[in-house]
């Protein structure tokens, strides 16, 4: 039931971000909908692996990017249009602001542990978006080749 | 098209790509794009996110070389969306370039998507749930819907004037965490930590960290490590602005 509410909440976070950043209005509900899937992938990952902090931030940047990128070749719009509003669920706020707390009180031991925590969460969250980015671009390229082989054998 | 006439076209589609916030890979690759199916021989390009550098050779071997710098706007993915369609339409010779050239002029002067008073409800309705998404109450969505409102109004306020973004940011996050303590000293139940966090995820430099990533990711190492340092000062921004009201807050009221 959390979960269910929570992946809402993530919808309309994502959405109301996409407002925020102009994201077209056709493509504003996929752009809501990739920020349902990040939350997916963050709180789902532990439950089914076991995994944790940084590792469910993979899995949730991963299903983001994936999702945008599926959305980006369907709807004609750069995969931009779907990332940006769609990580935001993920990006690591609430961490970033406990650690300033923690500074803020001098507690600056546990605020060193938690800040490194955050930096890894960041580092889960940016990897997720590097390799599926890199791979989608690898086989776009690879098909822009073949296509331009084809037409140099055509003509 | 002679060299003069192919920079000025392409020049303003990157321009109208990177004010917007598009990645300066995209800019390049979509220039180059344009500058293909305009018929130049020769089409050299160099973004980063404060400029653009290029050179171009036209068919009847004449070269032009050009800079321009880039200001960045507010962010409307909208914006790069339509230029990216513009230059696809050109490349498949749906339209001439003197349209295309056309077009770009109409994006230029157009209205965002949506309306102001659109974008300050959502920055609200964000900020109360992202408030909810990290653990806040019932009783949290009204005061993190009003310092959403309130966040985003001192933001665009700022930017008017026009004060550098970062300082802006930094009364974005100073904002964000008078409306928290001013709330939960009034109402108990008020969660004054969830309340701040919702308000301060609006301010997330959420563009250029994703720019960031996916610049560097492509080879842009120059842009992708000036992005880097835009979304760290932005964050560091925001957490001056929260840490100097916390601290003002808690010598004067102690709670």
């Amino acid at each position: 039931m959390k979960l269910t509410i929570d992946l809402l909440i993530s919808f309309v976070a994502a959405m109301a971000y996409g407002i925020l950043f102009n994201v077209p209005k056709r493509a504003l509900f996929w752009g809501g909908v990739t920020g349902l899937l990040g939350w997916l992938g963050y709180a789902g990952a532990p439950r089914l692996l076991g995994v944790g902090q940084p590792a469910a931030a993979l899995c949730g940047s991963i299903l983001v990017s994936v999702a945008s990128e599926l959305f980006a070749r369907v709807t004609r719009h750069p995969a931009t249009v779907f990332i940006v509003p769609g990580i935001i669920p993920l990006v690591p706020g609430a961490a970033a602001y406990r650690t300033m707390l923690l500074f803020l009180r001098g507690r600056t031991v546990e605020g060193i542990d938690m800040g490194v925590q955050t930096a890894f969460f960041a580092g889960g969250v940016a990897a997720g978006l590097l390799v599926v980015g890199s791979i989608f671009s690898a086989i776009k390229h690879h098909r822009h080749q073949r296509r331009q082989r084809r037409a140099q054998r055509g003509g | 098209m002679d060299a003069s006439n192919i920079s000025q076209l392409t020049l303003e589609a990157g321009e109208a790509m990177l004010t917007n916030g598009a990645e300066t890979y995209r800019v390049e690759e979509t220039m180059e794009r344009m500058g293909a199916a305009c018929g130049a021989r020769e089409f050299e390009v160099f973004v980063t996110p404060t400029g653009i550098l290029m050179s171009v050779t036209d068919g009847d071997g004449q070269a032009i070389a050009k800079v321009r710098r880039v200001r960045s706007l507010n962010t409307d993915l909208s914006k790069v969306s339509r230029v990216n369609e513009i230059s696809r339409r050109l490349t498949s010779a749906a339209i001439t370039p003197f349209e295309a050239m056309e077009l770009l002029r109409e994006l230029k002067v157009g209205p965002p998507a949506y309306t102001e008073a659109t974008r300050a409800i959502s920055s609200g309705l964000g900020s109360a749930a992202f408030t909810v998404l990290f653990g806040g109450g019932v009783a949290d969505i009204i005061p993190a819907f009003l310092g959403g409102l309130s966040v985003n109004w001192v933001v665009s306020a700022a930017q008017r004037v026009p004060l550098s973004r970062f300082v802006a940011v930094l009364g974005g996050g100073l904002t964000a965490a008078m409306v928290g303590t001013v709330a939960g000293f009034m109402f108990d139940t008020v969660h004054l930590n969830q309340v701040v966090i919702g308000n301060i995820m609006i301010l997330v430099p959420g563009v250029a960290m994703t720019n960031a990533i996916r610049d560097v990711m492509s080879g842009e190492l120059v842009a992708g490590g000036s992005r880097f340092i835009e979304a760290m000062v932005t964050a560091v921004s925001v957490a001056v602005g929260v840490v100097i009201w916390l601290s003002l807050w808690e010598a004067v009221v102690g709670r």
